[in-house]
This record gives structure tokens, sequence and C-alpha cells, in this order.
């Protein structure tokens, strides 16, 4: 006996599986948002002027409170310029690559997580792209580097471990989006929450400091439980260090708090869902 | 079609008042809002109290013969106040608003003055905001009257020119956002001048901090009288003589200001067609 020819394969009936592939779709809308930013290079101008207006008045205002040998607790001028280098690269990857989680309860409260559900991508992430502006993080660079120049030019040292406040600064980066998430999500049970993002942008103002000169509980709460510690001071103060261990440790603190905030915010999530009910979005 | 009307200034505060009374009974409806922004104005001052109080226990406040840890939280509780009571940024953007959505035929069109009831908006939230910002403030005061030494003249002085700061900045961010008659988005214009007004006007630094050379030519612009110069006079003991060349020189700088805002306005109409909203 012949063994028998395998059998033909069979089309599916319907159409063909599509294989989603999220980098590829990250990478498309991060083109799309860039091009869709340089279609207005007026805009792009007037920030980029604001921004830079604004960094020179901070480093005024900080050369007039701290010109000579003079300190604020232990931070010298130059040391103040890293800090503030660091928060300008915090505030540059916020604002350019995860603006959306600050919009989320918009998103629930608008209509538009119907738009989203409907969608393969994870709603959190799809919010993340769909308000990203990638060219907010490229016009912040000339900035840092301006930081960065005062901070050399007054006699900060930088070491090695920048590498890891570098790390610092993205977990802080990562705590804040968790957070800024968690806010949104209040939308599910109370609604429109204004109030509350008004509230958390009064807390980001402490941003403009760094949190060592804070004291008490605020201290520990701005350092250690909010990302604002994280996003600067921790970074700034790990790239002063001479040694590894310090800024490891710390790196070790921010990815455990990071996780913590990851998984109540997840938990959040799938709890809102269950008592979310869409009624579609009109744009 | 614009209407024309002319009114007694009895009628027009008749009408701001009546406008006033709406926006109020409005904003009642987001009252969970107000409670949120009962809380934003102690935590700004828990940041500015913590960070001078670092400053003093760093000696960076030696120079300054004006300021201790308790005027200088005085001071930033009186500028954060003054800045709620404006709320300028929202004014100028509102303006620039209702000229690029064309909303600005609405409001030609009714037998009110467009800016009688921008002045209505702006009364009510001044009232709703100052609500929230008082009672702290009037706290602070009855903590550390001691090291102020008030007096009626300097009570009234602030009052005076406090009053004035609020016209001037809001004439000027009226101004502002009359340039959406000429510019797409005003908003890079807005926040060009919301960070020069900080730092003239003493919002970020008081004025004192900065050298003398600084100050030359920051004395010869109206901006320190939007904020610095009416809290100075609180917190110092002005002789009669000095209040009364201030609320001049205001008065000076918002006669030219509304100038300018109406010749713009004016200028503005003519570019200005609308289809309605």
């Amino acid at each position: 006996m012949l063994p028998l020819d395998p059998a033909p394969s069979v089309p599916r009936a319907g159409p063909a599986p599509h294989r989603f592939h999220t980098a590829r779709l990250i990478r498309a809308v991060l083109e799309m948002k860039t091009r869709e930013q340089l279609q207005f290079r007026t805009s792009m101008v007037a920030d980029f002027s604001s921004s830079l207006m604004r960094n020179i008045i901070q480093v005024l205002f900080w050369w007039v409170l701290l010109h000579g040998d003079a300190r604020l607790v232990t931070w010298s001028f130059g040391e103040v310029m890293l800090f503030l280098a660091f928060t300008e690269l915090f505030t540059a990857v916020q604002r350019g690559l995860l603006y959306g989680v600050s919009q989320f309860h918009n998103v629930i409260h608008a209509g538009q997580l119907d738009v989203y559900l409907t969608t393969p991508l994870d709603p959190r992430l799809h919010a993340l792209l769909a308000f990203s502006q990638p060219l907010f993080f490229v016009r912040s660079l000339p900035s840092v580097v301006m930081y960065l120049a005062f901070a050399v030019a007054s006699g900060a040292t930088l070491h090695p471990s920048l590498l890891v406040a570098l790390l610092l600064m993205l977990c802080g980066t990562w705590i804040y989006t968790e957070l800024q998430l968690l806010i949104g999500f209040t939308g599910f049970w109370l609604g429109q929450v204004e109030g509350i993002t008004y509230l958390m942008n009064s807390v980001w103002e402490a941003l403009r400091y760094p949190t060592s000169i804070f004291s008490g509980s605020v201290y520990l709460i701005l350092t250690y439980l909010l990302p604002i510690g994280y996003a600067a001071t921790l970074p700034a103060r790990a790239t002063l260090h001479t040694d590894w261990v310090g800024p490891l440790l710390a790196l070790g603190t921010s990815l455990t708090v990071a996780f913590l905030w990851h998984v109540l915010q997840d938990v959040t999530w799938k709890r809102g869902m269950r008592r979310y009910e869409g009624t579609g979005y009109d744009r | 079609m614009t209407a024309e009307v002319r009114r007694a200034p009895g009628a027009v505060l008749r009408q701001i008042g009546g406008g006033t009374r709406i926006y109020l009974r409005i904003a009642r409806q987001y009252r969970r809002a107000f409670l949120f922004q009962l809380i934003i104005y102690p935590v700004q001052l828990l940041f500015a109290w913590q960070l001078w109080h670092a400053a003093m226990h760093s000696g960076l406040l030696r120079s300054q013969s004006l300021f201790d840890t308790s005027t200088i939280l005085l001071y930033y509780a009186f500028t954060y106040l003054m800045m709620k009571l404006m709320e300028t940024g929202r004014l100028a953007t509102q303006v620039a608003d209702d000229i690029h959505t064309g909303r600005l035929v609405v409001y030609q069109a009714r037998p009110v003055e467009y800016w009688q009831i921008l002045a209505s908006q702006h009364l009510s939230r001044l009232i709703i905001n100052a609500s929230l910002c008082l009672p702290i403030v009037l706290s602070l005061l009855a903590v550390y009257h001691g090291a102020l030494h008030l007096t009626a003249g300097s009570v009234v002085g602030f009052v005076l020119t406090a009053v004035l700061a609020v016209l001037l900045e809001s004439v000027l961010y009226f101004c502002i956002g009359i340039a959406g008659f000429w510019v797409d988005k005003i908003w890079g214009l807005l926040l060009m001048a919301q960070f020069l007004i900080s730092l003239l006007a003493g919002r970020l630094l008081p004025l004192s901090f900065f050298p003398d050379s600084f100050l030359t030519y920051a004395n010869a612009l109206p901006f320190r009288w939007m904020s610095y110069e009416p809290i100075r006079l609180l917190l110092t003991q002005p002789a009669p003589g000095t209040v009364v060349t201030g609320l001049l020189i205001q008065l000076v700088w918002l006669a030219i200001f509304i100038a300018g805002a109406a010749a713009l306005w004016r200028k503005g109409l003519t570019k200005f067609s609308g289809h309605g909203t």
C-alpha cells in the first residue's frame, strides 16, 4: 500500500488572523506624532522660547539665592544646576512620552475609553501614545545641556554613577506614570476629577526644589513615596557620589516602590473596568 | 453687528453684579472641584515655608533687612493670594478662545459690553478664590502680627494698591488675549509673559534680593506694582506720602494699559469676522 499523500492544507474560513506587533505600533505612532508636531512650527518655536526663558529665570533665581559660597542646606549653586538638569530631563520624558497618563480621567469621563477598548492595544498604553508629544522631549535637551554646563562650570564633579542616576530618574518616571494613572482611575468612581489634577499639579511644584531641603514627614513623602525625590534629587545626589553603593541602594528602593505602585495601579484598573459602562464617544 | 450701549456707571455696576451672581450659582454646581482647590493654596504655602525655613537656617536671609522667616512666609502668602485672585492666565486664554471660536460675535450682539461680561466672570472667580485663601491668610496674620506691627495706614495702603494691582494685571493679560486677533495660538506669548512677570513682579523671589543693577531696570517697569510693592507696603510701615505716590504711579500705568487695550481692541475688531459658534 502506498503511503497516502498528506492531506492538502485546507484554507481557513474567514480572514487570516492578524499578528499584532506592539513595538512596531508604538514606533509608528511616535513617528506620526512627530510629523504632526512638525506641522505647527510656530508653536514649536514659541514653546521652545518660553521653555528657554523659564529655565534662564530659574538659573537667575538660584544664582541670586546661592551666589558665592552660599549653600541651601547642603546644595551649592552647581549642585542645584545638576538637580535642575535631572528635573528638566524628567519633565521632558514625562511630557514628551507619558503625557497621556495625566489625561486618563478625561479618557474615562468623555467615553473615549470605549474607542480604546475596541483596539487590540491595552487602553492605558493607547492613551499614552495618543497624547504623546515626542518633539517635546527633543526641545528640552538644550535646557538639560545648559544646566549641565552651569553645573560643571560651577565646580560640580560628575562621577560615573551618572548612569545609575539616569536609571533612578527613569524609575521616578515609572512611579510618576503609575501614580498619575491611579489618579485618572478615580474617574471610574468619581466622574470628572479635575480638582484632583489641579491638586497634584500643585504637589508637582515641589519638583523645582531638591527634596532634601524639606523636613520631617514632607521630606519622607516627597523623597520615598511620591516620585519627586526619584525624579531629580536622588539622581543628582547619585551623580555626585564617588562610590556606587549608595546609588545602587537607592535604585533598588526605587524599583521596589515602582513595582508596588504598579501592582496597586493594576488592581485599581481591573476593579475600575468592572464598574465601567461606556455609552460611546461623540467627537 | 455691534450693539453700542451707553449706560450710566451705576447701571454698569449693577449689570456686573448681576452677572457675578449668575457665575457664582454656576460655580456652586462644581462643589467637588471647589473642595480640592481648598487644599492647593496651603500646599503651595507649605513648600514656600519649608524652602525659606531651610534658607534661613542656611544663613541666606542674613543680608536681607526686610525679611525673616515670618515676614517672608507672609510675603509668599500674599503673593500666592494675589495670583489666585487674578487668575489672569485664564482671562487671556478666554479672550483668545472667544476670538478664535467666533463666540465673540454672540457677545457683540448683546446689549452688554464684552468687558463687562469678562468683569462679571472674573469677579465671581475672585470672590470664590478669596473665600478659599483669606481664612489661611488671616490665620497667618493672627499668628505673626507681632512681627509685622500692622498699622491702619499699611493695611489701607495694601488694600488700595492691591486692587489697582489686580486691575493693572488684568488689563495687561486682556491685551495678551487680544493678540488672538492676529496670532493663532497665544499660549507661547502667554507663557513668556507669565515667566517675565513672575520675575519682575517679585513673585519668584522678592525684588530686594536682586542686585541694584537689575533693580534699576526693573523699577522703571510697571510689574513691581502688580505684586511686590503692595505687599511691601503691608510688611513695612510706609509714610502716607509713599502710599499716595504708589497709587498715582499705578493709576498712570493703568491709564496707559487701558488706552493700549482700547486701541488694540478697536484695531482687532476691524479684522474680526465671526460666523457664530
